[in-house]
Parts: C-alpha cells; structure tokens; sequence
C-alpha cells in the first residue's frame, strides 16, 4: 500500500521534473530558433525598406476616435526618428552636409509630416522641422508644406518666417520679401519681420541677413529647429572668424614673404579684429585660436589658411 | 384584512424554444388564501410550479393571467415589500460582500440606520446559527448550507409580516435542519406568518398546519394537515403482539382482511378500523399472545404527497 | 419597529450605487489605474527624447487618449454585466423583494458604474496633471480639466449604451453592439460629412438619420484641442452636457421599459 503510495509520489516528482526540463529545452530552443529565423528573412529589396508607411494620415481623419492629436504625435517621431536612423545607419566615409540631405534619401519625411499635420493641422513643430529640414531634402515640397500651413493657419506669423526662411535659402529673395511682408501683418507679428522684409529687398546674401534669420529661427519652433539655428549662427561666426584670420594671414605673407609658422605668430593682429556684435576671438590658455565649439583653428601652411574642423563648410569655402 | 395572501386564478406560460415558440404551462389557474398567523406548507414535486407562484408573489415573474394580493395589496404594489421578507430557493448574494455588509446592505434600503443595522445584523446571524467568525468572510467562501441560512437572516432584517422561504431546508444537515425548523416555529410564535414551499415532509408535518399541494401547476388539494390526511379513507390500526407465531393469528386475519407481519419484536397486526380492535385483541389472546402495542396509523403524509402529486 | 423606516425614491438609488461602486472596488477595477500611473512615468521620462521637445501636447494627448480608452473598455465590459450578472447569478431575487422597483435598481445600478468611471477618470486626470507640471505644462492644465470631464461624459453615454443593450441582450451581445455603437458615434458625423459630400440623396438620408439616433461621440472629441491650451466657451460646455444628459435619459428609459417586463426564470 505504502509502496505504491510512494511509486505514485516518485512518478509525479518525475514527470514535474520531465516537464521543467522540457520548459528549459523549449524556452533555448525558442531563443535560438527565433534568432535564427530573424537572420534568415529575406531581405527586402532597397527600395522597399521604407515601405512600412501604408496608412494616408488624412484618410484616417474622423475614425480614429477622436484620437487625432496623438496619431499625429505617432507620425511626429517617426518623422525624427526616420531621419535620425537614417544619419545613423549612412556609410561612415559618406559626408553630409545640412544643406543637402538628397544622399540619405529619406524620402518618407514628407509624408510623415504631411499625415501629422492633416491630422492635426495645428502641429506648429511639425512646420517648423518641416521647413528647416525639407528644403536639404526638396524645396518644392517644403514651399509645399509650408503653404499648407499657412492655409490651415492663416494668422500665425511664424508660417510665413518659415516660408521666407526656404525662399531666402532658394535666393528667391523677393518672394521672401513678400512673405515676410504677409506675416508682419499677422496679429502679434514682431517688428523682426518688417524688418526682415526690408532685408531681403536690400541685403538679401549678406551675413548679417543670415543671423538674424537663424537668431529669430533659435528662438521659435521645436529643439530640432532650434539646434539647427544654434549651429547656423555658430557656423556664420566661424566663417567670419576664418575670414578674417586668413585676411590677417595674407597680410603676413605679403608683408614677410612667407606664411606664419604658428598661428600665435597672428594674435596681436587678430586682437585689434572688431568681429560681429563686438565679440573677440577665443583663447585657450596655451594660447590657441579656438572656434565658437572651442576647437583649435587648423593652419594650412601650403594654402597659407586656416580652417575649423567643428564646421567643414568654412574650409570647403575656398 | 382577512387572509394575508389571496391567489386568485393565476396562470403562467413560459415560452421555450427560439424559432418556433412553444408555450409550456408552469401554472395553470391557481387559487389559493393563506390566513395570518400560521405556518403555510406549500408542497408540490419538482416543477410542480411552486417556485414559479412565489416568483410572481415576489414580483420576479409576471403572470399570464390572474392576481394575487398580499397584505391586501396588488403584487404589483412594491410598497408592500417592506412588510415582507422572501429567501428564495438556493439563495445566492453578492459573493464579494460578508455576511454582516450584506444585511447591512439590505437594512440601508428599507432606510435602517447604521446603529440599528449593526444591533440587526447580529441579532439576525446569531438566530439563524452562523459563527461569530463568519460574519466577516466574504459570502464567496461561505458554503450551501451557510448561504441558505443568510438568505433566512436577510429575509427577516425588515421583521416582516409575512415571509416567504422557497425550500428553506435545502442544502442544510441534520443539525442545522433542525435549528432552522425551531426558527420557523419560533417566528409564527412571534406573529409572523411563513408561507413555506418544501418537498421534505418530515418538516411539513413538523411545522405546517394548512398546505397545499400544488399538481403540474393545478392545486391538488388544500386544507389543514390533520383534515388532509384524516379525510382519506378510514383509520387504520397497528397492534403488536408478542408470545404466539404467525400462523396463530392467520385465520383472524383472512376473515377480517387484516394485514399481518413478522417482526423481530414478535407480530404486527394491520387492522382496518377502530371496531375491528376489539376482534383483533380476542384472536390474540385466544391463542396465548402477549399485547405489546396498539397504535393508530395515520395514512402517512407520503402516501397524501404520492396519491395527490401523481408522482408514484 | 415595524415602519420606522422612512425612505424615499433616492434613497434606494443612492444605496444601489454605493453598492454597485462597492463592488467594482472589489472587483479590482480600479487595478487599471496602475498601468495608466506606469504609462505615464514612463513617458513623462522618455517622451522628451523621442519628441524633440514637444512632450507636453504628447503627454496630454497620449494621457486623454489613454483615459478614454481605460475607461470606454470599463464602461462596456463592466457596463454589460451590471445587470445581467445580477439575473445570472440570481442576486437579483432578493432585491426585488425589497421596497426597490426595478427602475430603482437600473438607475442605481447605473449611477454606481458612473462614480467608478467618475473616480478613474479623476485619478488618470491627476496623473496627467502631475506629468504635465513635471514636463512644464502647467499652463495648459484648465483646458486638460475641460478635456477630462468630456472623456466622462462620453464614458457615460457609453455605459448607458452598455446597460440598455444589456436589459434584453446577453452580456457578450451587449459588449459587441456597445462596441460598435462606440465606433459608429465616433464615425457618425465624418460619415455625414462624407455622405453630404459625394453620396446620393438616398445616401444622405441614412446617413443624416445615423447621426442623429445614434450617440454624437465625437462632440466629445476635445482632447486635440486640449493640446494646444484651448478653452470652449460656457455655452458649448452647457450644449454638450444637455445633450448628454438628455441622452442618458431616453437610453436609460427604453432599458427601464424592457427591463421593468423582465421575467426572472
């Protein structure tokens, strides 16, 4: 009696112990199956990789319980995330600039943007990354786009600053004028935008042009937006910076016949520089000339140049 | 008001199947009055229609035809259910409350304030014989038997006029049976009325003075119990007797068409009236028997249940 | 003793839905307020990663969005049981022996699943005002207030939904029509709109008889706008919590006239 009580109590010991083996076998062989599974897929064609967006934001417009705003905030990171991998995953010897993101090919920004802003036609953000990044990407969509909020927005004076920022950068200055005109009609427009409209008539390429349209960028818009502008205006003091070094530079040559040895050779002469709004160059303590990210300027003594390695644009100028 | 419930011709059709709808008489023309101040026994074989008339009286189903008053009032009258209480059969409440939230539950309704409801609600757990330690469990826990006997606490928090118990005694033991059958006698002691509905006979013949045995719907018969059973044919008579054989008293038997049977005790003789005793009694001791017994032997409520019931 | 009892109409009501709300505690309903509290931690932390800064309309629409959501699955899968559990489970018997008549009950019955969504609502509401003051919102809250009592108002049209389909339909029934009455109010004005636009006269006609029968949900849609700190005017609160009300009322009174000739088998 005892003894079978005892076979029964062993067996369900047992087959408790079978099952939990089984688990552990099942529970490795799923991981490893799954991994395997994954690396095995087929893989897309190239041009299919980006084909996951197959819903139209505006068809889904009035059925999505009222939920709008957050789908439009769903399509929102997406768009920065999009861009944002596709930097990430670039060949690392590919060079890209800000003002040309065509080698990326991240040709779902616009839609994304566009089904953010039809669902909610409001998304200022949207706009203003809209504008600052689609014109590296198709100017023509982001006239496009900015048009398109102006129409859902007619009264926010920041659309129209947007669509003159893209025509400015196109050098379609009269119509940045013109849109800067619009816009300083707006309700609570700040006097920056008559003032721009007058810029653009007169002294469109200038520099000073430049700043105080990113400086009036910096202040509006998302972060990205905002980074961006910090970056343009840190690159327009680099680039004046290298200006003027290299003018002093040339005077040295012509003066000595032959190109500075250090750098150091120039700080007296690059002390007396008035650079933009009254400021100096920049020192470290060893006595190096820095740019505006603090990185030392680089001589190239066969040019008898200098450039900033924090902004490829000011050597590539010349 | 003379009588406390009054049926008058009421009938219910249920309706079974989806397409093609089939009308299944549970009730058919009842008519029945309960008067105050008794222990109404409300008998009937499964789907006799007992559950179905106290239903309606409860207002839980609604009549084909008929009325039925209580109190003198409609049964449509939901003013006249704070004088009431009802248990129904197989009570089931609230499992995620306790005994003690669940009376107090029901004594908020008829507006019971809340020292009264806790003065109630132990007064009532405590007559009907749940432990203290139980009031608190979550009705979840409780069993059958615990369930039946918080439907009869809860029937009682209005102290009502009359109260209805649907098989109060299911799902109960022995013991507990008992205790609630000293309940039921000791409310009608207190003046209230219980219209009763029970297939246990014992406790019908316990409790009840009226029943009425209610047949596929249809009121077999009614009365009061003695009444009921006496009005059947004649009374019948059992003597023992001890000290002779069987064989001894055949003959008497055979002539008086008495029942004879053996015992471990000795002899019983079966007669079938009061004047045939006397005979009987010679027979025995003519042939040298000893009398142990002569008892009446009342044509039992069982036999009453299966002749009116149809069930046998 | 006997009739010292003294109650009215209310009463029983009131003491229903205590009841009622009771027993969604214990049921452990208000449980979904912890994933709502998780959610919204979480994306209090992360979302200013993924938004580039635009966390707080995300908070306010990822939390408004998340309230109605929690609460219409409450509102439809608690709302259909609340009386057909009770028949099922036979509870229901011993009440009606009480002085409660049926339209008591409902109503009751009716009121207590509204305090539920009432406090869930509230408490998700807390949640996305701590998140938004953790993520410099504050400015927007009056008009995430706005937006909350809309998402309850809604909830409340929805399980009055619940319970009319529920008083003659079974629970699994019941829960399938709610869910479609939730997605058709919610459609039914784009519908109208897309119907007025191209379809037919015949067309127009349905669709303009959907509209108004059915619940107008998306008057309650108010949670995009609450993202940009926007405020109704007094008289479209007025309108919109008229209408639901009255609503409420004719839902409640057809599951009060089908429920009043229920038979309890």
């Amino acid at each position: 009696m005892s003894k079978t009580v005892q076979a029964d109590r062993s067996r369900v010991r047992l087959s408790g112990l079978v099952l939990a083996v089984a688990l552990l076998i099942g529970s490795f062989a799923v991981y490893f199956l799954s991994n395997a599974a994954g690396a095995s897929r087929t893989p897309v064609p190239e041009s299919a990789i980006d084909d996951d967006l197959s819903l139209e934001g505006k068809r889904l417009k009035g059925f999505v319980f009222g939920a709008e705003g957050l789908i439009a905030d769903v399509y929102w990171m997406q768009s920065l995330q999009y861009l944002g991998d596709k930097f990430v995953n670039a060949p690392p010897d590919q060079v890209i600039s800000l003002d040309d993101l065509r080698p990326l090919n991240p040709r779902l920004l616009y839609p994304y943007l566009d089904n953010a802003t039809d669902l909610d036609p409001g998304f200022m953000a949207a706009y203003s990354y809209g504008a600052t990044v689609l014109p590296a990407i198709d100017p023509a969509t982001a006239i496009k786009f900015t048009e398109k909020g102006i129409a859902s927005n007619p009264e926010n004076f920041r659309l129209y600053q947007y669509l003159g920022f893209i025509y400015w950068k196109l050098h379609r200055y009269d119509e940045a004028a013109a849109a800067y005109e619009r816009g300083s009609e707006q309700p609570g427009a700040p006097p920056f935008m008559k003032a721009m409209a007058a810029f653009m008539a007169s002294n469109a390429g200038s520099r000073e042009t430049a700043r105080a349209m990113y400086r009036q960028m910096s202040d509006s818009g998302d972060q990205q937006t905002r980074l961006n502008a910090e970056y343009r205006l840190n690159e327009l003091d680099a680039e004046e910076q290298v200006e003027a070094i290299n003018a002093r530079l040339s005077d040295y040559q012509k003066k000595n016949g032959s190109c500075v040895r250090s750098l150091k050779d120039i700080v007296p002469a690059l002390g007396a520089v008035k650079l933009a709004g009254g400021a100096q160059f920049q020192q470290t303590a060893a006595g190096e000339i820095v740019d505006p990210k603090l990185a030392p300027y680089v001589l190239d003594s066969a040019a008898c140049s200098v450039h900033s390695t924090s902004f490829p644009k000011t050597g590539a100028n010349k | 008001m003379e009588h406390i419930v009054e049926i008058q011709d009421l009938s219910k059709d249920y309706e079974t199947g989806f397409w093609k709808k089939k009308k299944v008489r549970a009730l058919d023309g009842l008519s029945l009055r309960v008067e105050p101040g008794q222990i109404f026994g409300f008998l009937g074989g499964n789907g006799a229609g007992k559950t179905t008339t106290i239903k309606i009286l409860m207002g839980l189903l609604f009549p084909t035809s008929g009325t039925a008053r209580i109190l003198g009032r409609d049964i449509g009258d939901t003013s006249m259910h704070r004088e009431i209480g009802y248990c129904p059969e197989n009570p089931y409440f609230y499992d995620y409350l306790t005994a003690d939230e669940l009376i107090n539950y029901f004594g908020e309704i008829f507006g019971l304030d809340s020292a009264r409801r806790k003065e109630r609600s132990a007064e009532l757990l405590t007559k009907v014989g749940l432990a203290e330690k139980d009031w608190n469990k979550q009705l979840r826990k409780y069993s059958k038997g615990m369930l039946q006997r918080v439907g009869l606490a809860q029937s009682l928090i209005n102290d009502p006029k009359i109260v209805f118990l649907d098989e109060p005694m299911s799902g109960l033991d022995p013991v507990g049976r008992r205790e609630i059958r000293e309940l039921i006698a000791e409310l009608r002691s207190s003046g209230t009325t219980v219209f009763m509905s029970t297939h246990i006979l014992s406790d019908v013949e316990a409790l009840c003075e009226r029943v009425a045995i209610l047949r596929r719907g249809k009121l077999a018969a009614t009365g009061r119990l003695e009444d009921l059973l006496a009005n059947s044919e004649q009374q019948a008579f059992e003597i023992n007797v001890s000290g002779i054989s069987a064989a001894a008293l055949r003959p008497f038997a055979a002539s008086s068409n008495a029942e004879l049977f053996e015992k471990p005790t000795g002899i019983s003789l079966q007669v079938n009236s009061e004047t045939e005793i006397d005979a009987a009694l010679k027979a025995v001791r003519g042939s040298g028997g000893k009398l142990l017994s002569v008892q009446p032997v009342g044509r039992s409520l069982e036999e009453l249940f299966v002749e009116k019931t149809g069930t046998a | 003793m006997r009739r010292s009892s003294n109650t009215n109409y209310l009463t029983q009501i009131f003491v229903i839905a205590k009841n009622a709300f009771r027993e969604a505690v214990r049921d452990r309903i208000l449980y979904n307020l912890v994933i709502f509290v998780l959610l919204l931690t979480g994306a209090a932390i992360f979302l200013g990663e993924l938004t580039a800064g635009q966390e707080v309309r995300t908070i306010i629409n990822l939390g408004l969005n998340a309230i109605l959501l929690f609460g219409a699955f409450i509102a439809i899968f608690v709302g259909v049981g609340l009386v057909s559990k009770e028949i099922e489970k036979r509870t229901v018997y011993a009440i009606f022996a009480k002085p409660v008549t049926r339209s008591q009950f409902l109503v009751g019955k009716y009121l207590g699943l509204s305090l539920t969504l009432l406090v869930n609502t509230a408490v998700m509401g807390i949640g996305v005002t701590l998140a938004l003051l953790y993520v410099g919102g504050g400015d927007r809250l009056a008009s995430v207030w706005v937006a909350v009592f809309f998402v309850f108002l809604e909830l409340c049209v929805l399980t009055a939904v619940a319970i009319t389909f529920s008083s003659f339909s079974t629970p699994a029934l019941s829960a399938l029509f709610t869910f479609f009455i939730f997605v058709i109010g919610h459609f039914s004005s784009s519908l109208r709109e897309f119907a007025a636009a191209l379809g037919s006269a015949g067309a127009k006609a349905v669709f303009g008889t959907i509209y108004y029968i059915m619940p107008n949900l998306s008057l309650y849609g108010f949670r995009t706008q609450a993202a940009y700190g926007l405020l109704p005017d007094a008289a479209a609160v007025a309108a919109i919590t008229g209408y639901t009300i009255v609503y409420i009322a004719i839902l409640l009174s057809i599951a009060n006239f089908i429920f009043s000739r229920r038979n309890f088998k």
